[in-house]
């Protein structure tokens, strides 16, 4: 093989019409209705409206909150809990969050990302989200989430998002996830639109 | 004579990392030491998924898992990983569960090519839970393990291939040290001792 494959490879053109991108949120809390499931929230809300803003077309894809659908993780039903696992890859952009228990990301959240389907995340830009409880726990989001979500074939082209708790008591938090959006919003737009959208499953 | 507790992340009972368990065991009663199995499946999948340390059944296990002065930690690598529900128990425990512990992670996967999430992905933990000495940490390929029977195994019909025997014996030596180690009383230092040298 001396042919060069590289040379017949036509990557795609920015494209000048195309169907909104759509930002989930993964959450990897056991607990419902925690803090971190409403960071997370806010931040997908925040990536849609700064994208909407830029005049990047956008829209809240279909979000899945892990507490929700945790008592299936381990049973006959996981094979649905699956099915929402790769249906939440199915977004453009995956806020995939979670709080930091022994210095990593919870057993919960990787649980649920042990039953992505094959290639599931090929096409997916992942967002790694972390709420720590002291900074001392900063660099978890990319010693432990990020490898995870490369491994699965994802794409994180951005800084990590990491918040710590005291930030939501002093109300820092969105100002903070604002310049943070500010920054990774060029990169997300771009690389979300480059990634070939082919086997996507309806939405 | 020092109790080891063997730990399996397996969610399935008849996979190899479930058989490398039994393997490990085996050869530690044979070397004398009284051994316990803790198999993660078995723990209610409610309570490791809400994460509800109340539970009787997490709090047994944490018990089983304090009387330990060793623990040898089994898990498949799934994603360049742990597997998920061996975090999910890890993320139930004090944050002192092993402190004084002697620690062995093994895993099993594929290839050697996840060998080192060992050590990036489940060293860290280990750590963050206080243990004593986690001593080097050994991945087991699949081929190196092979069923003694056809069809579904029980993890007792599981054997180390030939080839694998002699790192294995090695990395168990090397962890049966450390537990030796622990049992030199008061060998460390406080902060005061340290002071006056």
């Amino acid at each position: 093989m001396t042919e060069n494959a590289a040379a017949g490879t036509t990557l795609p053109a920015r494209p000048t019409t195309y169907a909104p991108l759509a930002v989930a949120a993964l959450v990897g809390h056991p607990r419902a209705g925690s803090r971190t499931e409403k960071a997370a929230l806010t931040v997908a809300d925040a990536i849609v409206d700064a994208l909407n803003t830029a005049g990047v077309l956008a829209e809240r894809g279909t979000d899945l909150i892990g507490a929700e659908v945790a008592a299936d993780v381990f049973g006959p039903a996981s094979q649905a809990v699956a099915a929402r696992v790769d249906r939440v890859a199915d977004a453009d952009i995956v806020v995939v969050t979670t709080p930091t228990f022994r210095g990593a990301y919870t057993g919960l959240l990787k649980a649920l990302l042990d039953l992505s389907g094959r290639d599931s995340w090929v096409s997916t830009v992942a967002v790694p989200f972390q709420v720590v409880g002291a900074p001392g726990h900063t660099l978890a989001a990319d010693l432990h989430l990020r490898p995870l979500l490369l491994e699965l074939g994802a794409t994180t082209p951005t800084a990590a998002l990491v918040a710590e708790d005291s930030w939501f008591a002093d109300g820092t938090f969105e100002a903070r996830l604002g310049a943070w959006v500010e920054q990774a919003l060029p990169v997300l737009a771009a690389v979300a639109h480059a990634l070939p959208r082919a086997g996507r499953t309806s939405r | 004579m020092t109790r080891i507790l063997i730990v399996s992340g397996s969610p399935s009972s008849t996979s190899r990392s479930a058989g490398l368990s039994r393997v490990v065991g085996r050869t530690l009663v044979g070397r004398g030491f009284p051994v316990a199995y803790l198999d993660i499946r078995d723990l209610p999948a409610d309570a490791l998924v809400h994460a509800d340390a109340t539970h009787q059944a997490i709090r047994d296990s944490v018990d089983v898992l304090a009387r330990a002065e060793g623990v040898v930690v089994t898990t498949p690598i799934y994603h360049a990983s742990i597997a998920g529900i061996l975090k999910a128990w890890f993320d139930l425990l004090p944050r002192t569960a092993l402190a004084g512990k002697a620690v062995l992670p093994l895993g099993t996967g594929g290839s050697l090519a996840h060998a080192l999430a060992l050590d990036y992905a489940l060293r860290p933990i280990l750590q963050a839970l206080g243990a004593r000495h986690v001593v080097g940490a050994h991945l087991v390929t699949d081929a190196q393990l092979e069923r003694t029977t056809g069809g579904p195994a029980s993890p007792a019909q599981v054997r180390l291939h030939a080839s694998a025997t002699d790192r294995f014996s090695a990395t168990l030596e090397a962890f049966l040290a450390a537990l030796a180690d622990h049992r030199v009383p008061a060998a460390t230092p406080g902060p005061t001792q340290l002071r006056m040298l």
